[in-house]
């Protein structure tokens, strides 16, 4: 390593800055996501920014209304913010699935011997939408 | 939504994305951290960098680190430095007669080798002791009992050295007299002490505090052209090494040298004003008190002592109004903190290119060259004859400190990550039994 050269020292400290190694998710078992995720409730703005809400005191900021005993403006600017948020993921957002080649497949069709069944795997990459709810 | 609605809408989107499109004047970096304007030398990036991380005690850390372990650290590799620069492509030829032990030697005048003035100060006087360090015999301990035994051989490792007090100068040969030239460069300065610890502090402190300087009895010319000298060496420091050094970039203009010539009348008189943040100035300090300094210094093995010690220094040593200096004590501190680190370095590179041992080799090595013939340098020219070789050196031993303080800031870098890696870690676990969780249990 050249330490007289400052591009190489940025880049020494980046590797531990970056911290690019550590974290990596563990992938969900999708049997478990294809019978869970339709159990969900879907997003709810009140219901995030009330959480939000009520753990400012975490941070050592008051919960409530004002002294005065009007609603504190800065609780109704989260709402706000967060209803925004969640707009804009279910009607912005675009999610795009990439499915890999290599799935197990089961199909059937005509032939001229007549009907067959095929089994076998795919062989291109596949896609898809989805939507936030 | 009724019209009024939509109007509103239409008003309150251009107010945010003109509030959006409006930044706020946040405070700019670059007063912060002067490294950021600075040209592409990455040892004071370096050093903001662990200022940053630990605020000041890193600096006092860092110095302590530098004190105690940066020269065994570093020793090996600058003198493979060395012999790199000084073999050439007549290595493998057998020394010439003019500097075999049965030839004349080489004549090398004592002014061409001893640019700062030391070796005709007794190292058993008080400001002896500073300039040459304790412990065994060097290069410069050797010559100065070489003069002082004026017409008597003086063996120091490969060499041996005799002083004629009539041309003031002292000659040269090789204790071998069939040994090849890249081997007797070789073994020359693998048996060399290139600088000591206790030296090298000491001239630390001569350039804070103008210990040694101000009690040599040096005329104010002399000091001068000393800083004239520092001065040069600390622009090809500065430099770039992608640059190519030319005449040019060691030119001083006015400015600079009425600033040195004052420099100079300070550092006479035992004074040295630096801004450290107040109008406060460094008590004069006796040669007896850096004595017991540094020796604190020496027997503390932990760093965290040594930057204690430094602390205590320039607390100690700073005077003028006490309220300001109490109120400053912070900026004064960081600011000793940071001179000190770039002073140790300048004073290191100055050992390793312009001591009387490295002028010693660069002359021979140059006589060799030139059929044993010596060309005598006129001081002006010093820096700008030998560029090539301080530049290389420079680069190589500052390749060695920065190595050496990029893994400090490293280990202070490791330091703050640690907790962060964890957090991450717990975080990512909660999130995979969190959404496992809701999936299942519903």
């Amino acid at each position: 390593m050249d330490y007289n050269n400052i591009d190489t020292i940025i880049k020494g400290f980046d590797k531990v800055l970056k911290l690019e190694s550590v974290g990596a998710p563990t992938p969900i078992p999708t049997p478990l996501i294809y019978v869970g995720v339709p159990k969900r409730q879907g997003l709810s703005p009140t219901k995030i920014a009330s959480r939000i809400i009520s753990r400012k005191n975490e941070a050592g900021i008051p919960v409530g209304v004002l002294p005065s005993g009007n609603v504190n403006p800065e609780e109704i600017m989260w709402r706000i913010a967060v209803e925004e948020i969640i707009k804009a993921l279910q009607e912005d957002s675009v999610i795009t699935v990439s499915i890999p080649p290599g799935l197990t497949l089961t199909a059937s069709g005509t032939s001229p011997a007549g009907p067959v069944t095929v089994f076998g795997t795919t062989i291109t990459f596949g896609s898809g939408y989805a939507t936030i709810q | 939504m009724s019209l009024r609605n939509d109007k509103k809408d239409i008003f309150t989107t251009i107010g945010a994305y003109t509030s959006l499109g409006n930044e706020p004047d946040l405070p700019d970096l670059g007063d912060t951290y002067s490294s950021l304007n600075e040209n592409t030398e990455p040892f004071h990036f370096l050093v903001e960098t662990i200022k940053s991380l630990v605020g000041e005690e890193g600096l006092k850390l860092l110095i302590g680190e530098l004190f105690t372990n940066l020269l065994d650290e570093i020793q090996p590799q600058l003198k493979q430095g060395l012999v790199n620069q000084l073999i050439d492509f007549n290595e493998g030829d057998v020394i010439p007669d003019c500097f075999k032990n049965i030839g004349g030697g080489i004549n090398i005048p004592i002014q061409d080798i001893d640019v700062f003035s030391k070796l005709k100060t007794d190292p058993n006087s008080d400001i002896g002791g500073l300039l040459y360090g304790e412990g065994v015999d060097d290069f410069d301990s050797k010559a100065y009992e070489a003069i002082v035994a004026d017409g008597t051989d003086v063996v120091y490792g490969e060499i041996i050295m005799r002083y004629d007090s009539i041309t003031d100068s002292l000659n040269f040969r090789s204790k071998s007299d069939t040994i090849s030239i890249g081997d007797w460069f070789t073994d020359f300065i693998s048996g060399a002490t290139i600088i000591k610890k206790d030296e090298l502090i000491s001239r630390i402190f001569n350039s804070i505090f103008g210990v040694i300087t101000s009690k040599q009895n040096k005329s104010l010319e002399k000091i001068y052209e000393e800083k004239i000298l520092d001065k040069k060496i600390e622009k090809i420091i500065g430099e770039s090494f992608e640059n190519e050094i030319n005449n040019e970039n060691l030119l001083l203009n006015e400015n600079e040298l009425i600033s040195l010539y004052d420099e100079a009348k300070d550092l006479k008189n035992g004074k040295i004003r630096y801004n450290l943040g107040c109008d406060c100035i460094f008590e004069e300090i006796q040669p007896e008190e850096t004595k017991e300094i540094i020796n604190e210094i020496l027997t503390s093995v932990s760093p965290n002592n040594v930057g204690n010690i430094m602390e205590n220094v320039v607390l100690n040593k700073t005077t003028g109004d006490s309220e300001l200096i109490s109120e400053n004590k912070s900026t004064i501190v960081d600011s000793f903190f940071q001179k000190t680190i770039r002073i140790l370095k300048h004073e290191l590179i100055k050992s390793i290119t312009l001591s009387p041992q490295i002028l010693t080799l660069i002359s021979i090595s140059k006589t060799i060259k030139n059929d044993c013939t010596y060309e005598t340098i006129n001081k002006d020219d010093l820096i700008k004859e030998n560029r090539v070789f301080i530049k290389c050196i420079t680069r190589s031993a500052s390749n060695e400190i920065n190595r050496f303080v990029f893994n400090v800031a490293i280990m202070f870098l490791t330091r703050l990550v640690r907790p962060v890696v964890s957090k991450i870690i717990k975080e990512k676990i909660n999130q995979y039994i969190r959404i496992l969780k809701s999936l299942v249990s519903i």
